[in-house]
């Protein structure tokens, strides 16, 4: 009677045991960080509020490296600018086009950049026309993707995070792989699946190939710092970013233009 | 105050403590600080392993809602640790299963065996918590010294709260 009553609690155990994981490997396959936040929702708008504040403190301390860095980057878009003018003077033209990204200028409520899971909060919502799957770079960096958005706030996957990848190039090169964060510190990356006969080496720069739809091409991202033959098949290469991502302030949410028609496109052609 | 009302306070007290820190100290991305494995080795030994099971559960639950992490990692690594922290248990501290009322506190069991028990709980801990907080995503050496770094912070920082707080309280 005691064997068959112990027999009973042993099963019990393993049962409730084996419930129990199942139910915690579904909620870490689900991508939760996200699932969390829609499950905090109602809790997020009272976060925010001291969030706001308390970013706004760290940020009159960081004031003079956010004017080093708009100094760094009006600099180069006045170097942009001139280079148009000057196309435009040589090939008059007129030109309707719109460009093929639409810039949202954010900042930053919230930054997280300890974690190996981490996110973002701009200030941008649904009703500055911010949807999901939105790319957010800044002029050296990129910063993540829209994975949620309120009314007047969106949620960012931070690039931070292992889960996230972005199609990266060595500049002035066609030699194109996979950039992911190395999950130790906010500077460094590692570009993998690079191809053997790649002639990128340590100090080239590396850059955004725009080969996906979520960020624009030609941001120079970083620098690569080790290169290492894998397998023998592909290098991997180690990059050190340009921009630390753990202090950000002023980021840009970029759309690209006619992005439905190129997803109908793919889908399209993925049903053939 | 009654003991059980104690233990809860103190674990409200202790989870408290770990969110604020991982939410709003920067330690870095390879150092989480995590007192969970701590509570489940105060979980009274005579309980009925399915309830500690389902108590274990809850407590990373709420842990990985208040934290900034990946749902149902604490949760898991916290119902592992409740299905083994008794078998684990009577050969540490060298007490035979008709001793279930002997609570593990520094002040009751000398300090290495305490400091040994703590050791296994928290590798064991952390071993389901590396292996799907994205092993397959990174690098077995990275993965590894993250592995490494996390039991030893961790260790020296449960041996402090054990300290300062399970013990002064009974």
């Amino acid at each position: 009677m005691d064997y068959r009553a112990n027999s009973y609690k042993l099963l019990l155990t393993i049962g409730v045991f084996i419930a129990l994981e199942v139910i915690s490997i579904v909620m870490i396959t689900q991508n939760s960080v996200l699932q969390r936040y829609l499950i905090m929702g109602g809790v997020r708008s009272t976060q925010v509020f001291f969030w706001e504040r308390s970013e706004g403190i760290r940020d009159f301390f960081r004031l003079r490296k956010y004017n080093q860095s708009l100094q760094q980057e009006n600099a180069e878009l006045r170097s942009k600018l001139s280079q148009v003018q000057y196309l435009r003077e040589m090939e008059p033209v007129a030109d309707t086009t719109p460009g093929l990204y639409r810039w949202i200028p954010a900042s930053i409520i919230k930054n997280n950049p300890n974690k190996q899971h981490n996110y973002l909060i701009l200030n941008r919502g649904a009703k500055d026309g911010v949807e999901t799957e939105m790319g957010v770079v800044t002029h050296n960096a990129i910063v993540g993707v829209v994975g949620a958005v309120s009314e007047h706030y969106c949620y960012v996957i931070s690039f931070l995070n292992k889960s996230q990848r972005a199609s990266a190039m060595i500049s002035g090169t066609s030699d194109f792989g996979l950039l992911s964060w190395d999950g130790i510190g906010t500077r460094g990356a590692t570009l993998s699946h690079i191809p053997l006969s790649s002639s990128g080496a340590v100090g080239d720069t590396i850059c955004t190939s725009g080969y996906s739809t979520i960020y624009p091409p030609d941001i120079p991202v970083g620098t690569i710092s080790d290169v290492d033959a894998v397998s023998g098949m592909y290098k991997d290469m180690k990059v050190d970013l340009f921009q630390d991502l753990g202090s950000l302030k002023y980021v840009y949410i970029v759309q690209r233009h006619h992005q439905d028609e190129i997803d109908a496109l793919s889908k399209n052609a993925n049903n053939k | 105050m009654p003991s059980y009302l104690r233990q809860i306070i103190i674990y409200a007290v202790v989870i408290m403590l770990q969110v604020i820190t991982n939410n709003y100290v920067n330690l870095g991305p390879m150092i989480y600080i995590c007192m969970v494995p701590l509570l489940i080795m105060y979980l009274p030994l005579d309980q009925k392993s399915y309830i500690s099971l389902i108590i274990a559960f809850g407590l990373g639950l709420i842990v990985d809602i208040l934290s900034d992490g990946v749902m149902g990692l604490n949760a898991g690594a916290a119902t592992l640790l409740a299905l083994v922290y008794k078998p684990i248990f009577y050969p540490v501290f060298k007490k035979n299963t008709y001793s279930k009322k002997f609570i593990p506190t520094v002040e009751e069991s000398d300090i290495w065996h305490h400091v040994l028990y703590l050791l296994i709980i928290i590798a064991i801990y952390f071993l389901f918590y590396i292996a799907f907080d994205g092993l397959a995503r990174t690098t077995l050496l990275v993965s590894l010294l993250r592995y490494l770094i996390n039991i030893a912070v961790n260790l020296a920082l449960a041996v402090v709260v054990d300290v300062t707080l399970f013990n002064k309280s009974r």
